[in-house]
């Protein structure tokens, strides 16, 4: 019996070494932080600004090119969607920088799918962005805009962005953010740690009245109001003299139902921030670190055991799979044994998807002893009573005994006690089975499978 | 290619190979990091492991030293992840995915057997600390206690527990690797 984790060692190393045959050894956001290099290299006059100059930054400060994300094609129907056509973001949270210059602030963007999405950057003459030191745009002393239709996704380890759902929060830390504010760039030069800061940031909905954090100096901990009508807040630090205040950084999650607040500011060493305050009509709370005299607000009970497992319930609807043979050369591609094949799924959704608080996804099952198909999911808008067909974006081998389950999963429903609450509970749609194809033979592909987490579109 | 080499550089420049070393040197504990958090779970446990991993694979390329060491990377990935299964219902595979890596599917007695025999090494590889290592990697690593409250409890320095954790986790690293 193969150990599970050697198998999955033997297939990651596999796959780093697909990867390099295949050339994608410089991912996406690399890619990207190439180009808005080079974008920003045919903008002539560079004004090169040492550090002290950043202090006094805040007057006559020219605009270099907006920031890019040539990457992302995103639509108002899929992914996150694209930022509303009007109102759709504000900045809040504005905050000084320990060494002066421009602000910081946090950008909220409402989304076409139901997302509130947070970018951070720094703030001239009204909007959010980046500046051109410290490596950045080729060093021109510029301010680069930031559009709202920029949302990165997050980049791992690192806290840059993220989205949310009505009734989530969202408490992210960064410990060491570059100056410039750029967020998802590739190895960079070593920096002192006078240029770097040690940032945290959220969003903790309209019932959230303040924040505690620990300082970098370790003199202990202060605490500030949140914007009013989001909870959204930015802390910028300093780098601590001896280590850092947090040494990992990340984001930490949790929903507020009623007066009840699911979730906790991480453990130390992810985020600065200890203690959050609330108000719920005369009843005044806190979560995290909870200062003598103060109340700890009330939690949801806890999830049930199959909180992480797929939904039980079945309605039993038929779901139909057809194999769909592919060359042989895309076998060769994904080095396997010819023939290989797609899977092609089709059911008819008996729920609508309008937000992306809900979205189909299809399980696979297999015997196969080679490859075997994998699940995806639809993150996309779907009407109720269309016809849905997708494919799978992974490749098989073997036909014989391949269960394809059609579930239906709605993240709003965790939040019924909350006005944003709605939709059904998730279930099982039904269960397909494939049989051996004809050769060539496949359905036409109206839904393209969306498997990277799509980004807004510039309107 | 080295054993000797740091997490670092078989991240940044090891290719393939150094990946693959990195995986085997580090899953047990970014296991015994989720495992923490789920609970006896080995099922769930190894799909988080997984997509922890093949996300780390994916977004090489964003890992920047001066932020940080490997495994803090690669914990603040298995965080991200965890985050994302507890909302969404289900743990996201988008990065397996979009490797085109198969998914690992084992049966439930093997399962239960990965369970004890992880937590057995973890235990044995703890059992074999000085006393005072133990405590230090049991309040920091496993309890997420900050350092300042290790410290008052056992009447030490800050940086006192520093050490103790830094050695202690080589220490574990050693004797895990020893006995893989």
């Amino acid at each position: 019996m193969t150990d599970p984790y050697s198998f999955l060692g033997e297939s990651l190393t596999a796959a780093a070494r697909r990867r390099r045959h295949n050339g994608d050894g410089a991912p996406r956001s690399v890619r990207a932080w190439l180009a808005r290099r080079l974008n920003a290299a045919v903008i002539a006059v560079a004004l090169v600004l040492g550090g002290g100059a950043i202090a006094v930054a805040a007057t006559g400060l020219l605009n270099g090119s907006p920031v890019k994300d040539p990457a992302g094609t995103p639509t108002p129907t899929s992914g996150s969607g694209v930022p509303v056509a009007a109102g759709g973001s504000q900045l809040a949270a504005i905050t000084a920088d320990p060494e002066g210059g421009l602000p910081w602030a946090i950008q909220l963007v409402h989304t076409t799918r139901g997302e509130l999405c947070v970018q951070i950057g720094r703030v001239h003459d009204g909007q959010i962005g980046q500046l051109g030191i410290d490596g950045a745009f080729h060093d021109d002393g510029r301010f680069h805009p930031l559009s709202p239709d920029v949302l990165p996704e997050y980049g791992g380890g690192y806290a840059d962005i993220s989205c949310v759902l009505p009734g989530e929060t969202l408490m992210g830390s960064q410990p060491t953010q570059d100056r410039n504010a750029e967020w998802m760039v590739g190895p960079r030069k070593a920096k002192p740690a006078r240029d770097l800061r040690a940032i945290s940031f959220g969003v903790l909905g309209p019932h959230a009245v303040s924040v505690s954090y620990r300082t970098s100096t370790g003199a202990g901990t202060r605490t500030v109001p949140v914007s009013r009508g989001t909870g959204a807040y930015m802390i910028v630090q300093p780098i601590g003299p001896v280590v850092p205040p947090i040494v990992l950084g990340g984001f930490s999650g949790g929903f507020i139902s009623g007066d009840e607040v699911s979730g906790e500011p991480g453990p130390e060493r992810f985020d600065m921030v200890r203690t959050v305050t609330f108000r719920f009509g005369a009843l005044v709370c806190s979560i995290g670190s909870i200062p003598p005299g103060a109340k700890r607000c009330p939690t949801p009970p806890p999830p049930p055991q199959s909180a992480f497992g797929p939904p039980t319930r079945s309605l039993h609807l038929p779901v139909r799979v057809k194999a769909v043979a592919q060359s042989q050369a895309k076998c060769r591609a994904a080095f396997l044994l010819i023939p290989c094949y797609r899977a092609e799924v089709e059911f008819k959704a008996p729920y609508a998807i309008t937000s992306a608080g809900s979205e189909y996804e299809v399980e696979a099952g297999s015997t196969c002893k080679n490859a075997r198909p994998s699940g995806w999911s639809l993150n996309e808008d779907v009407a109720r009573g269309q016809t849905v067909r997708t494919v799978s974006s992974g490749l098989f081998n073997c036909t014989s005994i391949d269960e394809f389950q059609v579930r239906y999963m709605n993240a709003s429903r965790r939040f019924a006690g909350s006005s944003t609450g709605h939709g059904h509970e998730s279930v099982i749609i039904g269960a397909g089975f494939i049989g051996k194809p004809a050769r060539g033979e496949s359905l036409p592909l109206v839904h393209p499978v969306h498997v990277v987490r799509a980004r807004p579109r510039r309107h | 290619m080295s054993a000797e080499q740091s997490d670092e550089e078989l991240l940044v420049k090891g290719g393939a190979q150094g990946f693959g070393l990195l995986y085997q040197r580090r899953y047990p504990l970014v296991r015994g990091y989720l495992r923490r958090r789920v609970g006896p779970r080995p099922d769930l446990v190894l799909d988080l492991v997984a997509e922890t991993f093949a996300r780390a694979l994916e977004r090489r390329e964003q890992f920047d030293p001066q932020r940080g060491s490997a495994i803090s990377w690669l914990l603040g990935i298995a965080h991200h992840v965890l985050v994302d299964a507890a909302r969404r219902g289900r743990v996201a595979d988008e990065s397996r995915r979009r490797l085109g890596m198969e998914r690992v599917l084992v049966e439930d007695a093997q399962l239960e057997l990965i369970e004890r025999t992880s937590e057995s090494d973890l235990q044995r590889a703890l059992a074999e600390l000085p006393i005072e290592q133990r405590q230090a990697i049991e309040g920091r690593v496993l309890e997420e206690q900050p350092y300042a409250a290790i410290a008052t409890q056992i009447g030490r320095s800050e940086q006192v527990v520093r050490k103790r954790v830094s050695r202690g986790l080589a220490a574990l690293r050693r004797s895990i690797k020893e006995s893989a």
